[in-house]
C-alpha cells in the first residue's frame, strides 16, 4: 500500500497536519498541498496562474513555517487558492518555489477554514529510520 | 489525572507547583471546578501553563481561567505578567489574532420587535452586507497613508470617517486605541494584509451575533448599562485579521532569531520572546498596539455596518433604535499596566491571551459612565446557549492582575465535532431553538455547533464563584453570522 503524502490533524482548537517526503523538498511540497487541503478543497482548484517566490531562513523549523507562511500570504493579497507547488534550487534553509493556482472564485470553491497562521508549536521536521522525511505542523485556525 | 500533581487550594483553585516541568520560576495556577478541570486534563494545557512559567521575569503566577484549552505557546486562557525591568514580552504569549475581542450593543428592540420573519430578513441582510468569511474584502479600501492612520488612531479613525460616534470611543477598552502604536514597524506584508480587510469578519470563531438578554443578576449593575430583560442586543467578535496574523509571525520569527544573544531558553519554540526593554522587545510592542488598533477600527467599522443594516431593514430612526455600545474589550492583547505585587506598585507587562481584562469600580481605566460598577466584562459563549455579561472586581485585580475569562473554550476539536454533526442539520436543531445561523464556510457549522464548546454558564460560574468577576446579565442567541 502506497504510504499517504500527508495526514491532517487537529487539536482541541486548531489543526494541523503530518506530511512525509522522500527529500526535504518533496516534504515541503507535500506540506504545501497538506496546508491547501486543509483550507479548500483543493482538487478544484485549477492550476491556471503561478507565482514565484523566494524562501530563507535561518534553519529547518523557521524555513518550513516561512513557506507555509508564504502560501498564506499569497493567498490573502493576491486573492488566489493554490493546489500545485513546485520547488527548486533546494539548498539548507533557502529554496525557490512556483505556486499555482487560481482566483478564489466562491461558485466553485469550497471554503474549509481560514488559517490564521502557520505555528512553531509542537513542530517536528526529521528523517525517519526508513530514510524519508517527516514534518509536522499545528496551524491556527 | 494522578499524573499531574495539581494542589486544590479551594473548591475553584488550583495550583500546579514548581517542579511540573523543569525551570518553572513561580507556580501555575488554574481556575476551574473538579468538573471543568476534568476536561483540561484531557488535553496538554496544563503542561502549557507550566512551560509559561519557565519565561523570564514572570511574577506570581502563570494563570489559567476555567475556560483553557490547548493553545499553542500560551494556551487559551492564559494570562502571563512579566516585570517590565527584568521580563520578557512574548508575540506567542499574546497570539495571532492581536486584539481579537468583543463588542456589545444595545438597542432600544425588544424580543417582540424581531419575530422570525423579521429576524430571518435581518439575519440575511447583516449576512448581505457584512463581508465573512476565509479572505473576506471590505468595503473600505486603504491607500498607505490612510492605512497608517488606521494603525495610529484605532476606533477613532473610523468614527472620524462617520462610521460611529464619540460615545462609542469612551466606551471602550483603553478608548479604541493604544498609544505608542508604531506602523513604521509594521511589515510592508502586514500592511498589505490589512489593506482589504477593514470592515471584515473573517472566520472560525468569530461572528456577529443578535441577542436578547434573557436573564439579570444584578439589576443595579445592569442600570447603569443600560440592559433590562427581554431587550435585544448585538455581540461582534473579532479582530485584527490578517494584519494582525502577519504581525505576530514577522516578529515570531524576529525573537526566535534573537533567543540565543539574550540567552533564552524555552521549552516551546512557539514561547518565543525578548527582554521587554530590547529593541525587539519596544518593536514588537510598538507593531502590535498598531494591530491592536487596526482591531478596534475593524470592530467599529463593523458596528456601523450593523447599524445600517437594522435601520433600513426595521425601517426605523436612529434614535428609535438606539443602537449604543456598551462596551469593546480586547481578549488577546499585552498591556502595560500598575499593578500591586507583594505591596508595592509594579509596572508590568500583562499577557492576556484568551482572557479578558476585569478591573474594578473606581479604577482609574473604566469609563466614567461605569465607575460606579467596575468594567464591564463580556463573555460569547456558543452559538446555540448563550452568552454574559460580567464586571470586574477588586478580586480580580489583586489575584489575576485584573483578568478573567474570555468565553467558553472549545472541548471538541474540529474532526470530533464534525463526526458528531454527521447526518444532522445544526442549521434545524438551532431554528427550532429560535436561532436563525448563517454562515460562509462549509464546515463551519458543524465545526462551532453548540457541542464543541464547553458549557459557557458552567465558565462563568466558576469566575463569578471566584470572585474574579461578577455576573450581571445571560444574553441568548437570536441571529447569528458566522465566517
Amino acid at each position: 500500500m502506497k504510504t499517504p503524502n500527508f495526514e491532517i490533524i487537529s487539536t482541541t482548537a486548531d489543526m494541523g497536519f503530518i506530511a512525509w517526503g522522500e527529500s526535504p523538498s518533496d516534504l515541503f511540497v507535500h506540506a504545501a498541498e497538506a496546508l491547501s487541503q486543509i483550507i479548500t478543497v483543493s482538487q478544484k482548484v485549477h492550476p491556471n496562474e503561478s507565482v514565484s517566490v523566494k524562501i530563507e531562513a535561518h534553519d529547518w523549523p523557521e524555513l518550513a513555517v516561512n513557506w507555509l507562511s508564504e502560501i498564506l500570504y499569497w493567498q490573502e493579497v493576491a486573492g488566489m487558492f493554490f493546489s500545485r507547488f513546485e520547488i527548486t534550487d533546494f539548498a539548507e534553509y533557502h529554496f525557490q518555489a512556483r505556486l499555482w493556482g487560481e482566483e478564489f472564485d466562491p461558485t466553485r470553491h469550497e471554503i474549509l477554514h481560514e488559517v490564521k497562521a502557520i505555528t512553531y508549536h509542537g513542530l517536528e521536521l526529521l528523517q525517519e529510520e526508513s530514510g524519508r522525511w517527516r514534518l509536522k505542523i499545528i496551524v491556527d485556525i | 489525572m494522578t499524573a499531574i500533581p495539581l494542589k486544590k487550594i479551594d473548591d475553584y483553585r488550583w495550583e500546579l507547583p514548581i517542579g511540573y516541568v523543569p525551570g518553572m520560576r513561580v507556580p501555575g495556577r488554574v481556575y476551574a471546578d473538579e468538573q471543568l478541570l476534568a476536561d483540561i486534563m484531557k488535553d496538554e494545557s496544563l503542561k502549557q501553563v507550566a512551560n509559561a512559567a519557565t519565561l523570564p521575569g514572570i511574577i506570581g503566577a502563570s494563570l489559567a481561567m476555567p475556560d483553557i484549552h490547548y493553545g499553542y505557546g500560551l494556551p487559551i486562557g492564559g494570562v502571563l505578567a512579566t516585570d517590565v525591568s527584568d521580563g520578557i514580552i512574548s508575540p506567542g504569549a499574546t497570539g495571532y489574532d492581536i486584539n481579537c475581542g468583543v463588542r456589545l450593543i444595545r438597542t432600544n428592540l425588544t424580543r417582540q420587535d424581531l419575530p422570525l420573519e423579521t429576524l430571518k430578513t435581518l439575519v440575511a441582510a447583516l449576512f448581505a452586507k457584512i463581508p465573512t468569511g476565509v479572505g473576506s474584502h471590505g468595503k473600505i479600501k486603504l491607500s498607505a497613508a490612510e492605512s497608517r492612520k488606521v494603525l495610529t488612531e484605532g476606533a477613532a479613525w473610523a468614527v472620524k470617517k462617520g462610521y460611529g460616534q464619540d460615545a462609542d470611543l469612551e466606551h471602550s477598552e483603553a478608548g479604541g486605541c493604544l498609544e505608542g502604536a508604531d506602523s513604521e514597524l509594521v511589515s510592508d506584508r502586514a500592511h498589505e494584509r490589512g489593506a482589504g480587510q477593514l470592515g471584515t469578519l473573517g472566520s472560525g470563531n468569530h461572528f456577529l451575533e443578535i441577542q436578547y438578554v434573557d436573564e439579570i443578576y444584578n439589576s443595579d449593575a445592569a442600570k447603569v448599562l443600560g440592559l433590562a430583560e427581554n431587550q435585544i442586543t448585538v455581540m461582534i467578535h473579532t479582530g485584527s485579521r490578517g494584519l494582525g496574523h502577519q504581525i505576530c509571525t514577522d516578529y515570531l520569527g524576529m525573537m526566535g532569531q534573537a533567543l540565543t544573544k539574550y540567552k533564552i531558553e524555552l521549552p516551546d519554540r512557539q514561547l518565543a520572546c525578548a527582554p521587554f526593554k530590547s529593541k525587539e522587545g519596544q518593536q514588537y510592542l510598538a507593531a502590535m498596539r498598531a494591530a491592536a488598533n487596526f482591531a478596534w477600527a475593524n470592530r467599529q467599522c463593523l458596528m456601523y455596518w450593523a447599524f445600517e443594516v437594522f435601520l433600513m431593514t426595521l425601517n426605523i430612526s436612529p434614535k428609535a433604535l438606539g443602537f449604543n455600545l456598551i462596551y469593546d474589550l480586547a481578549h488577546n492583547i499585552v498591556k502595560i499596566e500598575k499593578h500591586q505585587v507583594e505591596g508595592k506598585t509594579r509596572e508590568l507587562v500583562v499577557h492576556r491571551k484568551g482572557a479578558t481584562r476585569a478591573f474594578p469600580s473606581g479604577h482609574d481605566e473604566v469609563p466614567a459612565a461605569y465607575k460606579s460598577i467596575g468594567q464591564p466584562v463580556l463573555i460569547p459563549g456558543d452559538m446555540g446557549r448563550c452568552s454574559y455579561v460580567l464586571m470586574g472586581t477588586q478580586a480580580a485585580l489583586e489575584e489575576t492582575f485584573g483578568s478573567t475569562c474570555h468565553g467558553a473554550g472549545r472541548v471538541l476539536s474540529r474532526h470530533q465535532a464534525i463526526k458528531q454533526a454527521k447526518g444532522r442539520s445544526i442549521y434545524r436543531e438551532l431554528e427550532d431553538k429560535g436561532i436563525i445561523i448563517k454562515t460562509a464556510g462549509r464546515e463551519t457549522l458543524a465545526e462551532e455547533m453548540p457541542e464543541a464548546y464547553k458549557d459557557v454558564s458552567q465558565v462563568v460560574e466558576v469566575v463569578h464563584q471566584a470572585g474574579i468577576s461578577g455576573k450581571v446579565a445571560r444574553l441568548r442567541p437570536l441571529g447569528v453570522i458566522k465566517g
